[in-house]
């Protein structure tokens, strides 16, 4: 019966449905040992379904508590080894005060369902979702496939993908409402359309990615591009990388670069930083320098429980005072049990376009993965 | 792939007072590994993803390095014996496996190594401090094979203990372990494996 009754509570989750980002891989578990993450991820650069070992670690090593076989899909289910299935649903209530408004607003962010099909050297990646009219990205009608391709891995070091994802730049990190992420244009609905090749290597990877923007919809006017990210796995938990872009729109043309690290210095201590400066070039106007930065720290004093700190700093334009945002922020994640994802954080936030004075921000989120 | 042993051994505390000869320039010592702490790891890697296995001793598990090793002048010889079921890879299932399945401890469940060759530096029992790496060569017993192996000693001695870290490879298949697997990780058939033993140096004289 309590198969049963884990069905019913996967069935309910399974009903919401609404907008929103893709949730994405925990690049925390780099030290751990995981150089790359397509140990965890069908995705060669993590988020999305889960492979059967990823689902494994899910259980043993990412969760506070778990039983044997309780990381299945759905609780129940193991599909045939060429079939990987997955899924997100998450939510979040926001509250923000500042000193000329206060809100509280609950968001419902994500669902999506996502099935990889793979029959050696090909991969077939699909998902399934809604997305909100409100979102940026909203590019006509309510279910829509944020996420599919085509990939192809001659050799386990090789591997090439065409289709819509996100492009590889930075680190990819769950939160899409980080400066690295939002002010860089990673942000939900930041999937294009891409031609990718990347080198998996034991040490070292490289990324290539050619972004065709929005073939989808040439109404949201995306920008088109080439990616490029580098990086090496150094002991048991360190990778060091560097990033650049370089994409132009009908606004404009944008180079950044930087590099990125996730330095994992025990298996309960590790720190992510990044570090973009970038030339922003309109297509009226004069061109800009902006620089952007994040630190996270992240502490797991018991298994599934992280309390972490960060720091975060944007200035797309050099030259223009008001365009400052800095936050100091607290937070912790807890993943009691696999599927499940409980996350809240409160950030001291200021932003010279609204206001001199820093104001609050806090969520609490809540995240199952099916 | 050609087996090379190199043998790290962690450090180790010998609490066993040992038994010497000071007066002769042929010093003579005796270490028991059973009253002594030491490390055993093992460092695999697995494909596709190039994922890192880092094997360890399990805390709170009995000691389970058992032997000898002697000291006749230069010349370092002994034997060790090493609990399988003590290694744990960091994943519950994953471990599991590997001695259920792999090195299937419940038939074989030591590895047992004689070292037959391992000469100090000529200046060892000369110097207050010194560090330098030397050859090592002996029969490694393990999943019911036994194979002659050698490598590289790092040998380090201070003022207050002697370590010695000892580093080899064990390509899996040729003791009869063939492909492990889990969850679609295959281990590649190379396994480096570090032992590391300190001794205090009031004992090693």
């Amino acid at each position: 019966m309590k198969w049963f009754g884990n069905i019913c509570l996967a069935g309910i989750a399974l009903v919401v449905f609404l907008s929103t980002r893709a949730a994405l891989g925990y690049v925390e578990l780099t030290r751990h040992g995981f150089p790359n993450c397509i140990a965890c991820h069908v995705s060669p650069d993590g988020g999305g379904v889960l492979t059967p070992y990823g689902r494994q670690l899910s259980e043993e090593i990412l969760s506070f508590a778990s039983r044997k076989e309780e990381s299945k899909f759905l609780y129940a289910f193991t599909p045939p080894d060429w079939l990987q299935l997955g899924g997100d649903i998450q939510a979040l209530q926001l509250y923000q005060k500042t000193d000329r408004f206060r809100e509280a607003r609950f968001i419902h962010m994500q669902s999506d369902v996502e099935a990889a099909l793979s029959s050696k050297p090909w991969v077939l990646d699909l998902s399934l979702g809604s997305q909100s009219k409100g979102s940026q990205n909203f590019s006509g009608g309510i279910i829509f496939s944020r996420r599919h391709y085509v990939g192809y891995r001659p050799q386990d070091e090789l591997s090439f993908r065409v289709g819509r994802f996100m492009p590889a730049y930075g680190i990819n990190l769950p939160d899409h409402t980080v400066v690295t992420r939002r002010d860089l244009k990673w942000d939900e609905g930041g999937e294009a359309y891409n031609l990718e090749g990347a080198w998996l290597g034991k040490n070292m990877d490289f990324f290539m990615t050619v972004v065709f923007g929005r073939l989808d919809a040439p109404k949201l006017k995306r920008e088109r591009g080439v990616a490029l990210r580098g990086s090496r796995f150094f002991g048991d938990g360190f990778k060091v990388g560097a990033s650049y872009f370089f994409g132009d729109s009908d606004v404009g043309s944008r180079h950044f670069f930087g590099p990125w690290g996730i330095l994992g210095f025990s298996k309960h201590f590790s720190v992510m930083v990044e570090i973009d400066a970038g030339r922003e070039i309109p297509r009226t106007g004069e061109s800009h320098w902006g620089l952007v930065h994040l630190v996270q720290i992240d502490y797991e004093p018991f298994r599934g429980i992280h309390v972490f700190a960060l720091e975060e700093f944007s200035k797309l334009d050099l030259t223009d005072y008001k365009n400052t945002l800095q936050s100091f922020g607290l937070g912790v994640t807890f993943f009691p049990r696999p599927h499940w994802e409980i996350s809240a954080a409160w950030k001291k936030r200021r932003w010279l376009v609204l206001s001199s004075q820093s104001y609050d921000l806090g969520w609490l989120q809540v995240h199952f993965y099916l | 792939m050609n087996s090379r042993i190199l043998f790290s051994v962690s450090q180790v505390f010998v609490c066993l007072p040992l038994w010497g000869v000071p007066a002769n320039r042929d010093h003579f010592v005796a270490v028991d590994l059973e009253k002594s702490k030491g490390t055993v790891e093992f460092f695999a890697v697995a494909r596709p993803s190039f994922l890192r296995i880092h094997g360890t001793i399990k805390e709170g598990n009995a000691y389970p390095l058992k032997g000898h090793l002697r000291i006749r002048g230069l010349k370092l010889e002994g034997r060790a014996t090493f609990v399988l079921d003590s290694l744990q890879t960091g994943m519950e299932s994953r471990s599991r496996k590997m001695h259920e399945e792999y090195l299937e401890t419940h038939k074989w469940p030591l590895a047992e190594f004689a070292l037959e060759t391992l000469l100090l530096p000529s200046q060892f029992w000369g110097e207050e401090q010194l560090r330098a790496k030397v050859p090592f060569s002996g029969l490694l017993s393990f999943h019911g094979v036994q194979k002659k192996i050698s490598g590289e000693t790092t040998v380090e001695k201070n003022a207050s203990e002697l370590n010695m870290d000892f580093r080899f490879e064990v390509a899996l298949h040729e003791f009869q372990i063939e492909n492990p697997r889990f969850l679609g990780m295959e281990v590649k058939d190379s396994i480096e494996i570090r032992v590391h033993l300190g001794v205090p140096l009031e004992v090693v004289r």
